[in-house]
């Protein structure tokens, strides 16, 4: 045998109760689960450690990451082993060299990846799908599992008119001609948006598409059945609800799946997520196939003084002077030693928010020191209170200090736990590799197995990691990963169940262009085997196996 | 003719990480609906209601909301 884990606690991912026992791996496959005689040529002990199937993610932005580091890390070292990127409508294939600005910007403009990193990151040498699979996988840790964009298809075919009307019928078969061929390159399905904007703040080339390019589109899917990835109106319950419906005829007409992503729990309307919920379950039991996306974490809030944030709306002597004001106006504010005491005293029953807030982000040199603490850290660092942190920090800036106000919504931990663990439900949503200047979207997983496994106990452990890997693997039509079973492709993640978590979010330097993200650690995670090899470990680190493969094409 | 109006008006986290704005609006027929608000229709309902804070916002008519969505769709 390659390799073989013992003594692990073995959470299969198909929800039946952990066992203590052994696996063996050999040529990339799962080869014995239970007791293994066997001596393998490398052996891990997992005394005390759960051993899982490596976990799916379902909705990544990692397509341009994926360019300049095949492991789209740190999404590895939080235990996943398969992303699919390319959701929400935008894939960087395929793409014809004109449109390649456009698209650019509209990443930039959805997913805040900066300009820099593709002019510093990426080399453009493709154009097809194919060409763009065969690209990254020269260099791949991960697997992928990537969608074709609505939007990139519609803007091959039909360049800038894509922009403004709907699509001929001879267009809308040319889309299908395009569709097809990336589903044989490799492609797990097709991602649309009824919601983003794009650069110049003008709907994506997808939001112009009628029923009928949608519906000639899913024939596609239905041809491989694939499944399409939908950006619904996720602000609004109601047209939630009819999107639902729309889906669900799509998915009974061409017996496809669906799935809509992002479902939030709001705070101020616990109802409207039931109202979801009950139309999913109404419609899933009809025949349909649509699945709502949940992500584990909680939505924070950020902010700077430069542009007004409603979070100071209930605070009416400094909305007043963000609404209003310009940023001199602001500073003059700030500085003049009566405005600021009064809106110090305005402030100060809010203090505990203040105190939690932490510093995202600063221009100067001398204030990267504090870049990541909270206000309260940094108050008692300089021998002042938060609020006072917060306006000196703003002013030495110049309004270019940026704050976040953690954990601000979907953070009922009863109505989010609830809804993760129902049937009918997906958890996804992380978003990897995405907004990665506002904050960070990795360790999802460890959030889930460490709060609400853990410490809530809103989930079984068999439970939350069958909704991770084997159910993942299910919806997506993803063959022969999501489970610990003889014969599986050897996807696995070992990790302590008494200490997984997502570490603090920190500031790094390391995208393409010196720019900058926002990246969380992993915890407790301890190996990372992707298809056979150990593609990180607690004690090496990355250990530079590249066996990342493309899964996608006829299912 | 609805005459929905404003019951509640509350601050909250949007998926992309900035704060907006939920406006609760009950019909005549009893029934209640929200809507979110951005930054710039929340500024626009404020000017338009001549509110302080969302608070002062209660009671108002729904054509105001939607106005306030027009200019934050159209700017």
């Amino acid at each position: 045998m390659d390799l073989v884990i013992r003594n692990g606690k073995i959470v299969d991912g198909s929800g039946l109760p952990a066992f203590v026992g052994d696996l063996a791996i050999d040529q990339g496959r799962i080869a014995r689960v239970g007791n293994v005689s066997e001596s393998g040529l490398t052996e891990i002990d997992a005394g005390g450690k759960v051993v899982s199937p490596g976990f799916i993610d379902p909705h990544t932005h990692f397509d341009a990451q994926l360019l300049w580091d095949g492991a789209a890390k740190p999404a590895i070292e939080h235990g996943v082993t398969t992303i699919v990127p390319g959701n929400c409508s935008l894939s960087l294939a395929p793409l014809k060299a004109d449109h390649r600005m456009k698209l650019v910007g509209m990443f930039n403009q959805i997913e805040e990846m900066p300009l820099k990193a593709f002019e510093q990151g990426v080399e453009w040498n493709w154009e097809t799908f194919e060409e763009f699979v065969t690209r990254i996988k020269e260099d791949l840790t991960i697997n992928v599992a990537p969608l074709v964009g609505h939007s990139v298809l519609r803007l091959w075919v039909m360049g800038n008119e894509s922009m403004h009307r709907t699509a001929t019928a001879d267009e809308t078969q040319q889309m299908q001609a395009l569709l097809r061929e990336c589903l044989d390159a490799g492609a797990i399905g097709l991602s649309t948006s009824f919601v983003d904007m794009d650069e110049t703040l003008q709907p994506v080339p997808s939001r112009y598409a009628d029923i009928v390019e949608l519906d000639a589109l899913c024939d596609v899917l239905a041809e491989y059945n694939r499944i399409l990835q939908v950006v619904h109106e996720f602000y609004d319950d109601d047209l939630t609800v009819a999107r639902i419906d729309q889906l669900a005829d799509l998915s009974r007409k061409h017996k496809i799946t669906t799935t809509l992503s992002p479902l939030f729990v709001s705070n101020d309307n616990y109802a409207g997520v039931d109202q979801v919920m009950d139309r999913i379950e109404e419609q899933n039991a009809t025949g349909a196939r649509v699945w709502p996306q949940v992500q584990t974490r909680p939505i924070d809030i950020s902010f700077c003084f430069a542009v007004p944030s409603l979070l100071f709306i209930r605070l009416s002597s400094w909305y007043a002077i963000m609404r209003f004001g310009t940023p001199e106006t602001i500073m003059a504010a700030f500085r003049d030693e009566t405005q600021r005491k009064q809106l110090i005293a305005d402030a100060t029953s809010m203090m505990p928010l203040w105190q939690s807030l932490v510093l995202r982000q600063v221009k100067t040199e001398a204030n990267q020191q504090f870049v990541g603490k909270t206000l309260s850290e940094i108050a008692d660092l300089r021998g002042t209170d938060a609020l006072n942190v917060m306006i000196d920090l703003s002013l030495e800036e110049e309004l270019d200090a940026h704050f976040l106000a953690a954990d601000m919504g979907h953070n009922n931990d009863d109505k989010v736990g609830s809804l993760l663990q129902h049937p009918n439900v997906m958890i996804g949503a992380s978003d990897g590799g995405a907004h990665i200047l506002s904050f960070s979207t990795y360790g999802d997983t460890g959030y889930l197995l460490g709060r609400f496994v853990r410490d809530n106990e809103a989930l079984s452990i068999e439970h939350a990691i069958k909704k991770i890997t084997a159910d993942t693997a299910d919806i997506w039509a993803i063959p022969e990963r999501g489970l610990l079973k003889p014969g599986y492709i050897a996807d696995v993640t070992i990790f302590d169940p008494q200490t997984i978590d997502r570490g603090p979010e920190y500031y790094v330097q390391d995208v393409p262009g010196d720019g900058h993200r926002y990246v969380r650690d992993s915890v407790g995670v301890e190996t990372v085997i992707i298809n056979g090899a150990v593609a990180f470990s607690r004690e090496q680190g990355y250990t530079g196996e590249h066996r990342g493969e493309i899964i996608g094409g006829r299912a | 003719m609805s005459t929905a109006t404003i019951i509640a008006a509350n601050l909250a986290a949007a998926h992309e990480g900035d704060a907006e704005l939920i406006v609760n609006l009950r019909y005549s027929n009893g029934g209640v609906t929200q809507v979110p608000l951005d930054r710039y229709a929340s500024e626009a309902l404020m000017t338009a209601c001549a509110a302080q804070t969302p608070d002062d916002l209660i009671g108002q008519g729904w054509e105001k909301v939607r106005d306030a969505l027009k200019i934050s769709y159209s700017r």
